[in-house]
């Protein structure tokens, strides 16, 4: 692999992404206070520049956002949107070189070394970059260039909104030199990693950079030699395929309930509608898993986490229900009503190392399943459902979890 | 404040330069002229594509869309006076 020095990396950022394209799609709202939430009793996901002037912040519920905002607008996101705008924005980025990395919905990396001479140079792929999503979409980015993926990250958050930071390899010292701890995070370093830094009186990149490698080891463990180098901005990891299928390590979904229940059954049907979408996911990217993991937030917030790790592999959303609602009882009898619920497997597989069931029963459900599969992915997203589905929806089960769609464009 | 409508409704709309363009559209007896499509984006529904557009008329904004295995259009949405 090429050395820093070589290396040129771009990392696009888009601006206040999913406020932006509600801003776009509806002239009333442009200038104005905004937030994206889900319906329901919600939280903000994404707050407009305008709504942040007044301290609102992803995260907070909308009590707290319109405390902060009284005139703050809330909107019902739609992530459908979003995803289909991030795919279009992808093929602006694909016209570069196809080593574009989807680092999340609204951030790529784009590894340029190599074919930014074809172009002009970084700076004016970068602008051209910014022009095209600008006149495409009406939105805008915050690009970084440096010469690897850590600092391209940490620059493109530089400058916001619609901003350019270009760095060489020698001037990623002095660049590292003026960020803090709390910028790190989100390159590496989490929130509760970044405290603990703190706490031991490292504020910033430098600090961090020039700390003894050996006492970062000792407190962090291997991931103490990570966190140095993040301090330096050193970093080695490359730019992936656009083509290159990420590693699926775990699948699940959440959801709010409409109101806070201690009603069994209507726990019990979200919890299999949730185990449904989860395992039709599985099964869309032809895997398998056999540990599921139960998530529960009570009305007064508090969480309760189970897991439980099974002998075989399984794809199916009665399956999945049925374990979730095994470990579900070990909170019963409930002393707090059910706010949240979520249901996971992780310990993932693929789907073609996964034994065949011996009893004719449960080859019956999979044959069942497969069938529902190809109707669904014919007809839509639950067109044959489980009956119990339709008790949630009964007490308001909405299509998303969230504002996290049920259909999502394929590439 | 938005209303989810969720309705069939008529539409005039132009198809060319790669792509579709609604101009009007007919609900309650109503004639709504479109003097913008402020944005547009696809889904999936099944294996049919879907075209939605955001769309600003006179009195209002709008959500259509048109699923092009059915030719049927829908108004989704609306922040408008309907």
């Amino acid at each position: 692999m090429a050395d820093n020095k070589e290396r040129k990396i771009l990392l696009v950022d888009m601006n206040s992404y999913f406020a932006s394209v509600e801003q776009q799609c509806n002239p009333e709202l442009r200038g104005k206070p905004i937030v994206v939430c889900g319906e329901g009793r919600t939280i903000v996901t994404t707050a407009s520049y305008e709504a942040r002037r007044y301290g609102v912040k992803t995260g907070m519920n909308l009590y707290e956002a319109k405390r902060a905002c009284p005139f703050v607008i809330p909107v019902i996101g739609n992530i459908d949107k979003y995803v289909s705008t991030s795919l279009q924005i992808h093929k602006i980025l694909l016209e570069y070189t196809d080593r574009v990395e989807v680092f999340s919905i609204d951030e790529c990396f784009v590894d340029l070394t190599g074919v930014e001479r074809m172009w002009g140079g970084g700076e004016k792929i970068a602008l051209r970059i910014k022009q095209s999503i600008k006149k495409q979409f009406g939105l805008t980015c915050s690009i970084g260039i440096a010469p690897n993926r850590v600092v391209a990250k940490i620059a493109g958050k530089y400058k916001k909104p619609d901003g350019l930071t270009i760095l060489t390899a020698d001037e990623v010292p002095a660049f590292m030199a003026k960020i803090t701890v709390d910028q790190l995070q989100g390159v590496g370093l989490g929130h509760k990693i970044a405290q603990k830094l703190k706490y031991m009186g490292i504020n910033t990149a430098k600090q961090l950079g020039e700390s003894d490698a050996d006492m970062l080891k000792a407190r962090f463990g291997v991931m103490g030699r990570f966190y140095k180098n993040v301090g330096l901005g050193i970093d080695h990891t490359p730019v992936k395929l656009y083509n290159d299928e990420p590693p699926v390590k775990s699948v699940g979904h959440s959801h709010t309930l409409p109101e806070d229940t201690y009603d069994l059954s209507v726990v019990k049907a979200f919890l299999l509608m949730l185990s449904e979408k989860a395992a039709a996911r599985l099964r869309e990217y032809k895997l398998t898993g056999r540990t599921v993991y139960l998530m529960v937030r009570f009305d007064d917030f508090e969480m309760f986490s189970g897991r439980d790790t099974l002998k075989h592999y399984f794809n199916t959303g009665t399956e999945l229900c049925e374990h979730a609602w095994k470990i579900f009882q070990r909170l019963l009898p409930l002393k707090k009503a059910v706010r949240l619920l979520g249901v996971s497997i992780t310990n993932l597989s693929s789907a073609a190392e996964r034994q065949e069931y011996i009893f004719e029963d449960m080859r019956k459900k999979q044959r069942l399943t497969e069938v529902m599969d190809v109707i669904n992915n014919k007809y839509g997203s639950f067109t044959i459902k489980p009956g119990a589905v339709k008790i949630a929806e009964q007490h308001g089960i909405l299509e998303r979890c969230g504002i996290i769609g049920t259909s999502l464009i394929k590439k | 404040m938005t209303t989810k409508i969720n309705e069939k409704i008529k539409v005039g709309a132009i198809f060319g330069k790669g792509g579709v363009e609604p101009k009007w559209f007919k609900w309650q007896g109503r004639r709504i002229e479109i003097k913008e499509t402020t944005y547009n984006w696809k889904t999936l529904d099944g294996a049919a594509e879907v075209l939605h557009f955001s769309a600003v008329g006179d009195s209002g904004s709008y959500e259509l869309s048109f699923n092009q295995k059915t030719l049927v259009w829908v108004l989704e949405k609306s922040d408008g006076e309907l």
